[in-house]
């Protein structure tokens, strides 16, 4: 014993020595490896983000402003648009030519509550815009706020992407009543954003309906296939009512944070009276966008869990298993779930207090459902 | 005995509907039937109840009213739009939380002798009548909320110095329009 003890004490006097003469190069290469790692993860491009964002554009002409009239009385237009909670496929061409117009129009938000909006395209919340990662939009918004003089006096109106990469300054600039704004972005990120009118006061253009959704789908397209997909919009109104019936937008509500209405799509309740549709065994895909201003929203369905959420909708952006997503205001998110068997999935926003207020809808699954386009 | 606590009953009664009476009324925007200048001048605030344009410059001229008020200046908010009550002007207030008087402007009188077209849009008058200043608050519509321009509370520290107004006369920066006739409106590209 005390001879292989000898020899093992040799042996590791040996190793000690070897130790000694590499140790310092090898801890300076495992270092610098570590190091490399490291840098490679946190702050450098991993190899799926170099490969999805190689061809990234950034910058793009002045924006043109002009007092050309639209051609036509539609309020938007483009085949890259839809009116939520349909998402229309995305168009297959590279450029996706878009208009979507700012009108002033009474809004039923229930059988009895009217109110006064300013809108994208005449809808509340605005048209969903599908395209996909690496196209390029053009898009062209005429201010129509001079043509409804009775409703609210016409007004400065803009639209702020949140999904392009742009001079604010130039591309988000206030468009004067009767005017015309065009200009170009391309859509860098995949993802689920928000764009709203940004012309002061913001909050005011916001409770008044000015909020809509942008999905930039991924250039690779997403790692699942769906059966079904819907948008939905979460937005709070804040309203208080006139002597003569009518509502008006209460800006002191709102900064309060004391909702009239909070609601999927414009309208609270909407999908429990005429609720979404799907089949048994289905997977379905919603696009959910947190619009606020306000409030945060903690998007559920009753009677499943996601097994795939993509925060802000990108699928780098990957969580499973969820029971609940939280989005803060004008946070998006891509939520997936399979439709367990016949019956009635109620979707929240699981702060109750918005229930109340309308933050609640249904998807009635049924095995004689049309399947989806 | 009894009548006497009756009668102290209803003198309480009527003291306390009083001083409610009072107090709601203190908290309610008045309406002025005239515009009356303060010792050094007023202001004429053209406003609209639906315009999202004024309130950037909500602090700026709670701010103003506060320092110049007892400098003799005297501040009234005015509507002249088609359409405006005095339910909508107080739906105004309660929203902006001014306390200065307000004046409809009904039949637009304001609005043509001044010229006003936009809304938020000044006018200092002296404590003849004369104009001093016309112009926009200032410009924070345009930066986001930053003020490179404080247009209105130069134009006042002059008035109050007993200065001429350094830039007498600035073009309206955007807002909304004054609406006074519903079949024309004026439409053109400015900057």
């Amino acid at each position: 014993m005390k001879k292989t003890s000898k020899q093992g004490v040799a042996v590791s006097n040996k190793f000690e020595s070897l130790l000694k003469l590499l140790g310092l190069p090898v801890c300076i290469l495992f270092l610098l490896l570590s190091a490399g790692l490291f840098i490679n993860d946190c702050g450098g491009e991993s190899k799926s983000e170099s490969l999805s964002l190689k061809d990234a554009v950034y910058g793009s002409p002045k924006a043109e402003l002009s007092m050309e009239k639209p051609a036509s009385d539609e309020l938007f237009s483009g085949p890259a648009l839809s009116v939520a909670p349909e998402v229309n496929p995305v168009p297959n061409t590279k450029v996706h030519e878009v208009r979507i117009d700012v009108t002033h129009s009474e809004v039923q938000v229930d059988s009895i509550v009217k109110f006064t909006a300013w809108a994208f395209g005449g809808t509340l919340p605005g048209p969903v815009l599908h395209v996909r990662q690496g196209d390029k939009v053009i898009f062209t918004m005429t201010n129509r706020s001079d043509q409804t003089i009775k409703l609210s006096p016409p007004m400065p109106h803009s639209i702020d992407f949140h999904a392009a990469m742009v001079n604010p300054a130039d591309k988000y600039q206030q468009v004067i009543p009767g005017g015309t704004i065009k200009f170009e972005w391309n859509a860098n990120y995949p993802g689920v954003f928000m764009y709203h009118c940004g012309t002061p006061a913001i909050l005011q253009h916001m409770i008044y309906g000015m909020v809509g959704m942008t999905i930039v789908e991924p250039k690779e397209g997403y790692p699942t296939k769906v059966d079904r997909e819907y948008a939905l919009v979460q937005s709070e109104l804040y309203l208080t009512k006139m002597k003569d019936g009518t509502y008006l937008a209460d800006m002191e509500a709102a900064r309060q944070k004391r909702a009239t209405y909070v609601t999927f799509n414009g309208k609270p309740a909407q999908y429990v009276k005429n609720p979404l549709k799907a089949k048994p065994g289905e997977r379905v895909r919603l696009y959910v966008l947190n619009a606020g201003p306000n409030g945060t929203s903690s998007f559920h369905v009753v009677g499943t869990l996601f097994d795939r959420v993509w925060m802000d909708g990108s699928p780098q952006n990957e969580m499973r298993g969820m029971q609940t997503v939280l989005l803060g205001s004008s946070n998006g998110a891509i939520v997936e779930f399979v439709v367990p068997e016949a019956g009635t999935y109620t979707f929240v926003d699981h702060e109750f207090a918005d229930v109340e207020l309308g933050a609640v809808g249904q998807i009635v699954a049924k095995p004689d459902e049309i399947a989806s386009k | 005995m009894l009548v006497k606590k009756f009668w102290l009953a209803w003198v309480a009664i009527l003291l306390t509907f009083s001083l409610v009476t009072i107090s709601l009324a203190k908290d309610k925007p008045q309406r002025a039937k005239s515009i009356v200048s303060g010792s050094r001048g007023a202001v004429l605030l053209f406003v609209a109840s639906l315009c999202p344009c004024t309130d950037a410059h909500r602090v700026m001229v709670d701010n103003l009213v506060e320092q110049t008020g007892p400098k003799g200046i005297k501040f009234y908010a005015v509507f002249s739009n088609l359409g405006e009550t005095e339910e909508r002007a107080e739906y105004f207030y309660r929203n902006i939380g001014w306390k200065m008087p307000y004046y409809l402007d009904s039949d637009g009188a304001l609005a043509s002798k001044y010229k006003a077209t936009r809304t938020p849009q000044t006018v200092a008058l002296s404590p003849q009548g004369k104009v001093l200043f016309t112009g926009p608050i200032d410009d924070a519509n345009l930066y986001q909320g930053r003020v490179e321009h404080a247009y209105l509370q130069d134009a006042l520290a002059d008035i109050i110095a007993g200065k001429p107004v350094r830039a007498p006369e600035v073009p309206p920066l955007g807002g909304c329009w004054i609406v006074r006739d519903t079949t024309t409106v004026p439409c053109r590209l400015e900057k």
